[in-house]
């Protein structure tokens, strides 16, 4: 079996409002939910992201608005054009103001998404954090690195050979200059690392849109 | 009063970029001609500014506006909703001074801005509000007190 390792840039990609999701992160969701894989989420990501989307994906566009008002004021676009951005936009708010108040329900639910394990972190993950401090990463990031590494090694003794850790925290990639340490961390834990949510995609399948619900 | 004579007293800017996302007046006991009034200048500030959500707190209401954005004036900027100033703050009326009500709004929508739900208020009604108007402009925000130049 498959097994992807995410971090929160997963789930804000994932879950936060329609507008703003990641087509790719939402497809990696549906290959777990079809059993093609399984996705492992640490559960402090949930909490992290949930704040991040919160506060960076609020419905505003009072710029866009004040740009609309002089392009329709300098015949750029129409009346019919202006009152068409209107609703677009009211729209835009609608559903984003809707997505936030359904954040917390969708978190619980990946919790009990077939394919998707969300896990807390073990005692094993909080110590191996604590041996992460040489590579002067965040709190925060050498927690996170911690559980991925434990729980990769956990997997690599069960027989699983294909596990990937697809982050988009660059502190966290195997960087060639002063990243050689991170690679020999993920290559004894059996983990192959990817910088997006395409780890076995397919060439010829067009992933499912950001609209697709959880 | 000349727009740019108005004084709001806590003001919230966008994290990373110079826009102002709220506008906050306080004053305890208005008269009605005082709150027309006031009412007047933050819809022409906020129009100025091009902010979008404004509040005007009282020791009793907070009344809060958003620019609808259908003219280019301060007509745009409509009433949109009115809370009991007790349900986000601690207020005594008759206890509680016009300065400690502003520092008391600061000190919410700080909190506010971190976005964590627990600082929603806790009244269905008055909560449903906060989300769709007031939550939108300050999560994220950095909250400062006192007139921005």
């Amino acid at each position: 079996m498959r097994h992807v390792l995410v971090e929160s840039h997963w789930v804000v990609d994932c879950f936060a409002p329609r507008p703003f999701r990641s087509i790719e992160a939402r497809a990696l969701l549906e290959q777990a939910r079809k059993g093609e894989l399984v996705l492992h989420v640490p559960s402090v990501c949930l909490t992290e992201a949930a704040t991040v989307i919160r506060q960076k994906f609020q419905p505003r566009a009072p710029d866009w608005h004040r740009f609309r008002e002089e392009a329709l004021e300098e015949g750029l676009v129409t009346e019919a054009q202006n009152e068409a951005l209107l609703r677009f936009f009211e729209v835009f708010r609608m559903t984003v103001l809707w997505d936030l108040s359904q954040l917390d329900e969708a978190l619980d639910e990946l919790r009990l998404t077939p394919g998707v394990d969300v896990f807390a972190l073990n005692e094993a993950m909080l110590t191996r954090a604590t041996l992460l401090r040489s590579l002067s990463l965040k709190p925060f990031d050498e927690a996170i690195l911690g559980a991925v590494l434990i729980r990769a090694e956990s997997l690599e003794r069960g027989g699983e050979d294909e596990s990937v850790f697809c982050t988009l925290d660059g502190d966290l990639h195997p960087r060639p200059n002063g990243g050689r340490r991170l690679s020999q961390l993920y290559a004894a834990a059996g983990l192959r690392v990817h910088g997006d949510f395409l780890p076995f995609a397919r060439t010829d399948e067009e992933p499912p849109g950001p609209g697709t619900p959880p | 009063m000349d727009v740019m004579e108005f004084r709001p007293d806590v003001i919230v800017m966008a994290a990373d970029l110079p826009r102002v996302d709220l506008l906050v007046e306080v004053r305890l006991t208005p008269t009605a001609d005082e709150l027309t009034r006031i009412e007047a200048q933050l819809k022409r500030y906020m129009r100025a500014r091009n902010c979008a959500a404004g509040l005007l707190v009282t020791g009793v209401e907070t009344r809060i506006y958003e620019d609808r954005y259908l003219t280019r004036s301060a007509d745009s900027i409509e009433h949109v909703g009115t809370v009991p100033t007790a349900a986000l703050v601690p207020v005594e009326p008759e206890r509680t001074s016009e300065r400690e009500l502003q520092r008391a709004f600061h000190d919410w929508l700080e909190h506010l801005a971190t976005a964590q739900p627990m600082f929603l208020p806790s009244m269905p009604d008055v909560r449903r509000l906060v989300e769709k108007y007031v939550q939108p402009a300050v999560a994220g925000g950095r909250v400062s007190e006192g007139y921005f130049g």
